[in-house]
């Protein structure tokens, strides 16, 4: 009996958030007549698509035992320039071209005081972060940024053969390329790497402090994507409009099985755990809960996430004693 | 005292100095009586809450964002108790219990998440955070409490001998604090906890206790503020306060607060704030825009960590 029940677990996926989305799914098309519609697919995958993003930035910085707090603002601030550029009538390449300098050099601001140093991640990208959104206030005067420039809106409004926005095809060409560089490249053994044991990894030649530099860089690089889909689906933008996706970013994370230890964790994990809020807060909004309620769930299941990644986490301690 | 110490010690207010000399030089209605006593004002507050935040910080599990909802939600429901009859002394000390009550239930579960499942307090308290203001929205469904009773504010806005009554709370709790954090054997163990848990441990400190603890000072440091801050405002909403655990994380990384844990002084947060306040009161006399203040901030908290970095890095060398 012990040891059927053993093989139907091992048969059965481990991850914690394919379990949530079939729950929610489950829930939220029993409550609501039309939410099992290619339509409203295609709005969640919509609305999804920026925080899966920031979540797979999370990921890189939870995989290798830091944080970055910096994404959510830096995606705001960078669509916030965008959205001034191209109302100012650059052209739209040159908007996005500025806006990934933007997001890249904060990434290279967090990667070399946190690479360099040894100081606490958390508090660099908590400085960054409020640098990001003060700049994006001081630009735009405490202003929202209306984007009346029709093309670059379809980035999240033209549908490919009717029913795929650009930018969920961006974002998954982004996990496709995360998944590959991850478990099929060097640099993806890396990070794991140091992840899992920092000194280890150092005595085996890797360079630690250039692979962390690396991740803000591509961190950088997420959080601007991420802005440019927000500017574009939104439509008017605004310096705090990314505020709480970075906090948001890690808890997708740790829900698709990423260890805030470090070391281990998933791009598909990753994404799962993403989907999963995704999924919650778009049918909080079909079912109209009260934004006090909605705050209260959401805080209960990152309270729950944790603790059930603790509890994990303590049983796997337990055993390998 | 070994010169490291000394440079730790001697540093916050030196920066302090030097920032008041500019100030004083670049604007003439700096340096004079109301101004800075309105910078002391403004100290206090965000001071009062940065002490209870160097409890929490001083653990080494992180920092905690759920300050502002907790001050928030118990200032909300003390003003709910306290204004149905503000004449009435009973309901003004069940209003203060009530929300003292609150305040320690929530740094007790915050610090019991943060204890028992080995959890970093900044992703417990984010989630906390939301659940507390959540619930501050629903008990309150958007009403403004103006109401209070004379104590309440009184406390916000009184003054002794010219000095407003928050500088005088302020400058009592931090004698508290310090007293706490270098003379009693309770204090000393937050410091030898932060620093190493397990050696804690063994030396008989039972160290998940002392993070509660931790946590429930901070929310009782934050429920304080409270009251000094719907008394000055002399309103309770329950979106009050979205960025203050961000300015008290602020003042104590200023004030040279070790992020790993184990380190920090009282005296230093007590800079730190102040710091705070003359750099967003400097950009008020200057002229320059409100919009600037975070990214001054910001940049205040990477210099000051990388100071402390650098600093350490030469010390440890010679």
């Amino acid at each position: 009996m012990k040891e059927s029940l053993k093989k139907i677990k091992a048969f059965l996926p481990q991850n914690a958030a394919l379990y949530a989305i079939i729950i929610f799914v489950i829930v939220f098309s029993s409550r609501s007549a039309g939410y099992l519609t290619l339509d409203n697919a295609t709005n969640l995958f919509r609305q999804a698509s920026v925080f899966c993003i920031i979540t797979l930035a999370s990921f890189l910085a939870i995989l290798t035992h830091q944080t970055d707090l910096s994404v959510g603002t830096v995606a705001s601030l960078t669509s916030v320039i965008v959205a001034l550029l191209i109302q100012q009538g650059q052209p739209i390449i040159v908007a996005v071209l500025a806006g990934y300098v933007v997001g890249i050099l904060f990434g290279a601001l967090n990667g070399l005081l946190i690479g360099f140093t040894n100081i606490a991640p958390f508090i660099i990208t908590f400085g960054t972060m409020s640098m990001a959104e003060s700049i994006g206030i001081i630009i735009t005067n405490a202003n929202t940024v209306p984007i009346k420039n029709e093309s670059f809106l379809q980035l999240s409004k033209f549908e490919i053969f009717g029913f795929l926005p650009v930018c969920v095809l961006l974002m998954f060409i982004i996990y496709v390329v995360a998944w590959y560089v991850m478990n099929k490249r060097r640099f993806g053994t890396a990070l794991y790497a140091i992840g899992g044991n920092e000194e280890a990894a150092k005595a085996t030649g890797i360079n630690v402090k250039m692979h962390k530099f690396t991740v803000y860089i591509i961190n950088g690089v997420l959080a601007t994507t991420a802005g440019l889909i927000l500017a574009a689906r939104v439509g008017t933008t605004n310096p705090s409009i990314g505020v709480g996706l970075e906090f948001e970013g890690i808890c997708g994370a740790v829900l698709g099985g990423t260890a805030l230890s470090g070391g281990r964790g998933s791009v598909g994990g990753a994404f799962l755990g993403a989907m999963a809020i995704a999924i919650l807060k778009n049918g909080f909004n079909i079912l109209g809960l009260k934004s006090g309620y909605q705050m209260i769930a959401i805080g209960s299941i990152i309270i729950l996430i944790l603790v059930m990644d603790a509890v994990v986490a303590m049983r796997k301690e337990a055993q390998e004693r | 005292m070994k010169k490291k110490d000394l440079i730790a010690k001697l540093s916050r207010p030196a920066l302090v100095l030097i920032i008041g000399i500019v100030l004083s030089i670049l604007s003439p209605d700096f340096l004079t009586k109301t101004n800075i006593l309105n910078v002391l004002r403004q100290s206090s507050l965000l001071l009062i809450m940065s002490l209870g935040m160097l409890y929490a910080m001083l653990l080494g599990r992180g920092l905690d964002l759920s300050i502002g909802a907790t001050l928030a939600l118990s200032s909300c429901c003390s003003a709910m108790i306290m204004s149905q009859d503000p004449s009435n002394p009973a309901l003004t000390i069940l209003g203060i219990v009530v929300g003292i009550a609150i305040g320690l239930l929530i740094g007790a579960v915050n610090g019991a998440l943060v204890a028992y499942f080995s959890l970093p307090a900044m992703l417990v308290t984010y989630g906390t955070r939301q659940i507390i203001r959540g619930v501050a929205f629903n008990s309150m469904s958007d009403k403004v409490i103006t109401f209070f009773p004379r104590i309440i504010s009184y406390i916000g806005t009184g003054r002794i001998l010219g000095i407003s009554l928050p500088i005088w709370i302020a400058a009592v709790l931090t004698a508290l604090v310090i007293f706490i954090l270098k003379k009693t054997a309770f204090g000393r163990r937050f410091f030898l906890v932060g620093a190493n848990p397990s050696a804690a441990n063994f030396s008989g400190i039972d160290s998940k206790k002392t993070i509660v603890y931790g946590f429930m000072l901070n929310a009782l440091f934050a429920t304080l503020a409270g009251f000094i801050y719907i008394g000055r405002l002399n309103a309770a909403e329950p979106q009050i306060g979205p960025d203050f655990h961000f300015n008290a994380i602020s003042a104590c990384a200023i004030g040279g607060v070790s992020m790993s844990g184990g380190s920090g002084d009282p005296l230093g947060v007590v800079c730190g704030a102040i710091i705070l306040m003359l750099l967003q009161n400097g950009l008020n006399l200057l002229g320059i825009s409100a919009n600037w203040n975070a990214l001054v901030q910001g940049l205040a908290i990477i210099i000051a960590v990388l100071l402390d970095f650098f600093a350490n890095r030469k010390s440890n060398k010679t």
